[in-house]
């Protein structure tokens, strides 16, 4: 097989995350990037110029320094490691933030609370990343992402026992979460749907009262 | 009983199945199973005949008519599921050949180089010849407009465009856009992964 | 605050060096209008929709969904030529790109600088070789889209080779094959095809009864040829139209909630469904192949 087994029906965490590093970020520099007419009129050299093909490249190649702007996270990660920004880790990453969203999913048994897409990946590559970016100690925050990441699993697990081989609604659930659930539910489902099909094809011979027996169970 | 020896083989290509997706390692393919294959096509034959003889016999004699057409249908089924578990066999061990060729051991494999797990006796004549072709394959598909991509290039989404390697064994030298490595045992250069990529699944170099 | 007029020029110098490393055989496809269009930011937004003025940008995102789509749909979906086109295009103007500037550095470190540098290469050893190593990083994240994505079609296009065989003789799509599959594809699939199929009557089917030597039987007690499972289940994240993609959108009716929905209709259970924008389900692949055909879900 030209694609491995394991990446045919699904991603792997580190595609997630590489999805995840296409999105924008805020940092503040350390560096300017900007260059302006005098430097180029005083004979000096003007500096490369960062040309890029996936993503916009306007914002590195006009930072001044201790001025915010955004890059993409994976650019803003390059630029981590090479010592030459700060990320601003994003309003939700905060321990207050967490709390209050950790209330909202303990108030509602039943819905997620609205994360953004990519919180679980975000949250996890600035711990390692970034970790001295944080106003908040990395270990508190930490823990209240592990917190908020286990009442959402424990909601999804109770959720299962929904599964029908109709249809699933899960507004909220981040990407990385979708992926872990994905095996389960896709196979759940697909079984309940050949089960389902099968009952159909075989118990009856299709007639119009019959299928209105089984729709009213 | 009939079908017996087919289901010895279809087992037996479910275990190397999971045998295969359990190990985070390559795969590999136990013995081809000649004799097994001839034993199941020889017993198409004897079922082929067999259902001849039923055939010519529900004509001469429709007395028994509804027996003898019942043993006729089921000499067919056995038949054509023989044929089934052979195909089945044979395509997952061609499945797993295709991925030799990808992960670039198939020309490994053909060369006889010891880096591969694989040992090329324990294919069958065809198959070594299929492994050959379908490189080739992939070379021609390569080499073409998608050069740049290096589609046998690695599935891992990059993390580290630039690494720290160190030398595990001598390699000699390697030239890239960043200049001239000579790599001796030891020593350790940053440089661009994809450059150093398949040095390191051979060996030669370490991710540090 | 100082107009900066330099950048403007150097976002021109830029365009035309990729116009020029462009393939010169392609027929024009707007390169001059992007040109011009670079100069008139507000251009952009109304001529999106022509080739030529796409970003980089724009492309590249347009490239993941695809690849996402790709990876999650049980069937092979169509080839975007123009879009690769353009992918690879740009990718090999852009490593020639990377090489000029770094064979800059190594004449620079050649005349003036200091030996030690030269010996060991360190690309990221000064500021000025930070925008070379944003640059590789991008080009990587690029080739790597590229490379996953076409090897899972290729995947496929194994996967379902006999199928596709059948699409090409019944020609019972809409698309023909040569549209659904690009050129390559279109030659992976026959030679693999014909070595596998020449493996297969070796060891097997030459030496089978005349009547069961077919590799496409459909009339036997299990069909041959496998298609793909068209009832799969799928997460799809519906997308939310832009403002004036919603006014002209008949699809799009207010649902029971007063968000706007697609209603789609699950044939075996006879039971409509209605999926609101920006939400996320997991449905039959089937019953959502038409939006996704028109580009307004997404499968994650």
């Amino acid at each position: 097989m030209s694609l491995p087994d394991c990446l045919r029906h699904t991603f792997s965490p580190e595609e997630i995350q590489f999805i995840v590093e296409n999105e924008l970020i805020k940092i503040f520099p350390r560096i300017t990037t900007r260059q302006n007419i005098r430097s180029r009129n005083a004979g000096q050299r003007p500096n490369v110029k960062c040309q890029l093909i996936t993503t916009n490249d306007h914002n590195v190649n006009n930072m001044v320094a201790m001025q915010s702007t955004e890059v993409a996270l994976w650019l803003a990660l390059l630029l981590k490691q090479q010592k030459k920004c700060s990320i601003v880790a994003p309003q939700w990453l905060t321990i207050k933030e967490l709390e209050s969203l950790i209330q909202f999913e303990k108030a509602n048994s039943d819905r997620f609370s609205a994360m953004p897409w990519n919180w679980l990946v975000v949250a996890q590559l600035l711990f390692k990343r970034a970790p001295d970016d944080f106003h908040d100690p990395v270990h508190a925050l930490r823990g209240k992402i592990q917190d908020l990441r286990e009442i959402r699993q424990v909601k999804v697990l109770k959720g299962l026992r929904h599964l029908n081989e109709s249809h699933l609604q899960l507004d909220n659930l981040s990407l990385l979460e979708i992926n872990e659930l994905r095996p389960s539910i896709i196979g759940i489902m697909d079984k309940l749907r050949q089960i389902h099909s099968a009952a159909h094809a075989s118990g009856n011979s299709n007639t119009d009262d019959q299928q209105a027996e089984i729709a009213d169970y | 009983m009939y079908g017996d020896l087919a289901n010895k083989l279809v087992l037996e290509a479910k275990r190397t199945k999971q045998l295969n997706s359990r190990s985070i390692q390559q795969s590999k393919l136990p013995l081809y199973h000649e004799e097994l294959v001839q034993n199941i096509l020889k017993e198409v034959g004897q079922l082929k005949k067999n259902s001849e003889y039923l055939k010519q016999h529900q004509i001469l004699d429709d007395v028994g008519g509804k027996v003898s057409k019942c043993q006729y249908f089921v000499t067919l089924l056995c038949m054509e599921r023989n044929k089934r578990c052979l195909l089945a066999y044979q395509k997952l061990r061609t499945d797993t050949l295709d991925k030799f060729a990808w992960d670039n051991n198939g020309i490994d494999l053909l060369n006889g180089f010891d880096d591969v797990d694989q040992n090329a006796s324990d294919l069958s004549r065809h198959e070594l010849e299929y492994v050959k072709e379908y490189s080739d394959l992939i070379t021609d598909l390569k080499s073409g407009e998608l050069a740049n991509v290096d589609l046998s290039g690695s599935l891992k989404p990059p993390s580290d465009v630039f690494i720290d390697v160190r030398v595990l064994k001598d390699a000699g030298e390697i030239q890239t856009e960043y200049g001239v490595f000579n790599l001796i045992k030891d020593s350790q250069f940053f440089v661009r992964q994809s450059d150093v990529e398949r040095l390191i699944q051979q060996g030669y170099l370490q991710k540090i | 605050m100082d107009i900066n007029i330099d950048d403007i020029l150097a976002e021109l110098d830029r365009d035309t060096t990729v116009v020029d490393q462009s393939d010169p055989l392609l027929p024009s496809d707007g390169n001059t209008t992007m040109i011009d269009s670079s100069l008139d930011p507000s251009r952009m937004d109304v001529e999106k929709e022509s080739p030529g003025v796409v970003t980089a940008e724009a492309d590249y995102r347009r490239l993941i969904t695809l690849w996402r789509n790709e990876r999650c749909s049980p069937e092979l979906l169509p080839y975007p030529s123009s879009l690769m086109s353009r992918m690879l295009r740009r990718l090999q103007a852009q490593m020639d790109n990377i090489e000029s500037i770094a064979m800059g550095f190594f004449e620079d470190s050649d005349n003036h600088e200091s030996v030690d540098e030269y010996a060991a290469p360190h690309p990221a050893s000064t500021n000025n070789k930070l925008p070379l190593l944003c640059m590789e990083a991008d080009l990587e994240r690029l080739r790597f889209v590229i490379r996953s994505y076409l090897r899972c079609r290729l995947s496929k296009v194994d996967e379902y080779a006999l199928y596709l065989k059948q699409l090409e003789q019944t020609e019972k799509e809409i698309m023909p094959l040569n549209e659904l599959l690009s050129a390559q594809e279109l030659e992976y699939h026959e030679r693999h095809f014909t070595i596998l199929l020449k493996l297969l009557n070796n060891s097997v089917l030459k030496h089978m009864p005349s009547e069961l030597q077919a590799i496409n039987d459909t009339e036997g007690s299990v069909s041959m040829i496998d298609e793909p499972d068209w009832n799969k289940f799928v997460f799809v994240y519906v997308k939310t139209p832009s403002a004036n993609q919603l006014q002209y959108e008949p699809a799009l009716s207010t649902g029971e909630y007063g968000k706007s929905c697609y209603t789609v209709n699950i044939e075996e259970l006879e039971e409509d469904v209605e999926l609101a924008v920006g939400g996320i389900y997991v449905m039959r692949y089937l019953v959502i192949r038409e939006l996704l055909r028109e580009d307004k879900i997404e499968l994650i």
